[in-house]
């Protein structure tokens, strides 16, 4: 029975059962087991690498000020073809231009960039703020605790979207507009201050969990200072639940730049963003639909891959959480 | 169960406080004064310090956030706006708050007719290729943010079928879109959650009690377990006024609809900070009321939560 079972390809179960294998190689296992995540995941790689080489593929960027994301943005460019109207779809622009005479299928690309990155660093922004505060209380307790807590549930009566409004319409309000990049550090600064406090909440309880277990004990009897127990000890073991709020986040962050760019509010002028390409195109919604439809695909497609992906991560790092 | 209310709204005054000191520092942030507005570029630092003085902007910080504060608690008056000819704020409350409530009350009851019986015939039906469809919309309407469907929505009854206006609030077919726009998602998720905890209460013991002395399925789950399947259902209400809030922001601009949302937005891109101020306030009051009411929703559905918190 076991020579036979060695040349047939088995269900993974079978094969973890008899061979130990490490923990990472048993998180990707239960991953690839789940289609929607595998098809999210690979959604996810090819928008990161797209991205990535977003100079490379958006050719047509020529003329439309997107030669360069943030090193070298050429401003110029923007208002010459103004007040031109969206052409269709021709063999140079694949999905035709906008009002501006910029390429969609360029914008689009730029705007994966642009969405991305805004997501990345309001994210790290977060999980510093968060896993500090959260660590910071939960270990700490106390007067400490008692404050972080205090702080969050000021947070909490505010929905975050409208928090993040009001904090760019103030950065904003000066009475000379700020150069673009200020503008978007404004944005994501404004985005990651309040993104923190659920997870501040989530690490502060597993924190407060965990200080009870008996190796923090042992290990706090046998004399290891505190930073050493949180840094080897404690942030260890709180890493895959903050890597599964992340990744949920992420779909969160994302949605909420399109919501302010759509707004008005958000990724500034010539930084295109799906949120503003929405916006602009609803005014042309009666001649050039697909100048709607494109952008508002893609990030409802967005949305969906982190949330998939989240969820995937969740079941995946702690299999005791599934329902 | 009034000594649990007045209890939630001791707790909820010093968040408010505290929310509407954060809103008022927020907003004084600001790199330009009001004063700059409303005078103009034009205006000299003298009338500049004259009007400064009129709207009682060159008073200290805390002096300022008191008189506020205090001109909000005995008067109502939550200062007057910039930009709209000095129309009081309140004003603009009263005006726009019942259209903002309205659109919300609609969608979260869109979301209850759309989103229980889904829910509920997609537990009773496990595993059907009824529960799997239905599982998979709701996958996808999840996912669908009201920025996106507001636009799709626009375009599918404004340019391919315009059977619906797509904008203004004259009359309640008015309100058709926005609801829908604004409720979808919360209908999703109240199908996921209702399905869910239908079938953790399907599986109880006590279910299998009520049909062994005699009761059909359909009495059964009738008078056992939607009641109390319901719970969780309530909490996703809860939750979901925080994303209805801020998606009515979204749905008021794309279908200009004259509530809180549209007349903030509107405010922002003025720089109308009394207005911005007043309607974040009012915001915040709205969100801790409807959580205070789900806990208290809570209590009322089931006991077993009255008696924890009156002994907590």
């Amino acid at each position: 029975m076991t020579e036979n079972t060695t040349s047939v390809s088995l269900p993974d179960d079978h094969v973890s059962a008899s061979a130990p294998t490490s923990p990472a190689k048993d998180v990707l296992r239960r991953l690839l087991r789940n289609p929607a995540a595998v098809l999210s995941g690979i959604y996810v790689i090819t928008l990161v690498l797209v991205a990535l080489t977003a100079p490379l593929l958006a050719r047509n960027g020529h003329g439309t000020g997107m030669n360069g994301l943030i090193s070298h943005w050429n401003f110029d460019d923007i208002d010459t073809h103004y007040s031109s109207l969206p052409a269709p779809p021709d063999s140079i622009h694949r999905l035709g231009t906008d009002n501006l005479g910029q390429d969609i299928l360029c914008r689009l690309i730029y705007g994966a960039r642009v969405s991305l990155s805004v997501a990345v660093l309001v994210v790290l922004i977060e999980a510093f703020i968060g896993v500090s505060l959260g660590l910071f209380a939960g270990y700490g307790s106390g007067i400490r605790d008692l404050l972080l807590m205090r702080i969050t549930d000021v947070m909490f009566a505010f929905p975050d979207i409208l928090l993040a409004l009001l904090v760019v319409a103030v950065l904003r309000s000066g009475n000379h507009p700020l150069p673009p990049l200020l503008n978007m550090g404004g944005l994501i600064f404004a985005l990651g201050v309040v993104a923190w406090p659920g997870l501040a909440r989530l690490v502060r309880g597993q924190a407060l969990a965990l200080r009870e277990k008996e190796y923090i004990e042992a290990a706090r009897a046998s004399g290891v200072k505190d930073t050493a127990i949180i840094w080897r000890h404690l942030l260890p073991n709180l890493l895959s639940p903050i890597i599964v709020s992340i990744t949920q986040d992420a779909a969160g962050v994302i949605l909420a730049e399109a919501t302010l760019s759509f707004l008005g509010l958000g990724v500034p002028a010539p930084y295109p963003s799906w949120g503003r390409m929405i916006e602009d195109a609803i005014g042309f919604k009666d001649t050039y639909p697909l100048l709607l439809i494109a952008p508002c695909l893609m990030l409802a497609l967005t949305v969906m891959a982190f949330n998939f992906l989240g969820d995937a991560l969740r079941d995946a790092l702690d299999p005791r959480l599934r329902q | 169960m009034l000594n649990i209310i007045l209890k939630r709204l001791g707790l909820a005054i010093p968040t408010l406080i505290a929310v509407s000191m954060l809103v008022f520092v927020v907003a004084h942030l600001a790199p330009s004064s009001p004063v700059d507005i409303i005078a103009g570029e034009k205006a000299t630092p003298e009338q500049k310090a004259r009007l400064a003085h009129e709207y009682g902007l060159d008073r200290p910080l805390p002096v300022q956030y008191g008189s506020y504060l205090w001109n909000i608690v005995a008067h109502g008056d939550f200062g007057r706006s910039f930009s709209r000819s000095q129309q009081p704020v309140s004003e603009m409350i009263k005006n726009d708050f019942p259209v903002t409530a309205q659109l919300a009350l609609q969608a979260i009851l869109f979301a209850l007719i759309i989103g229980l019986p889904v829910g509920v015939f997609a537990a009773l039906y496990h595993n059907s290729w009824f529960d799997r469809l239905a599982m998979s919309g709701v996958v996808a309407m999840v996912s669908v943010p009201s920025i996106v469907l507001g636009p799709v929505l626009v375009l599918f009854f404004a340019v391919r079928h315009p059977i619906l206006p797509v904008s203004g609030w004259d009359s309640p077919k008015y309100t058709i879109l926005p609801t829908i726009a604004l409720g979808s998602r919360t209908a999703a998720l109240m199908a996921r959650f209702m399905r869910a905890s239908l079938l953790d209460v399907l599986r109880q013991d006590y279910m299998r009690t009520a049909i062994a002395k005699g009761l059909s399925k359909g009495q059964a789950v009738w008078r056992h377990a939607i009641k109390n399947s319901f719970l969780p259902v309530l909490t996703v209400i809860g939750n979901s006024f925080g994303a209805l809030l801020t998606g009515s922001f979204i749905v008021e601009t794309i279908f200009q609809v004259p509530g809180i949302g549209y007349t903030s937005i509107d405010s922002i891109s003025k720089r109308d900070y009394a207005v911005i101020q007043g309607m974040a306030l009012l915001v915040a009051l709205i969100f801790t009321v409807v959580n205070i009411a789900v806990d208290v929703l809570y209590g009322v559905i089931d006991p077993r939560v009255r008696s924890q918190e009156a002994r907590a």
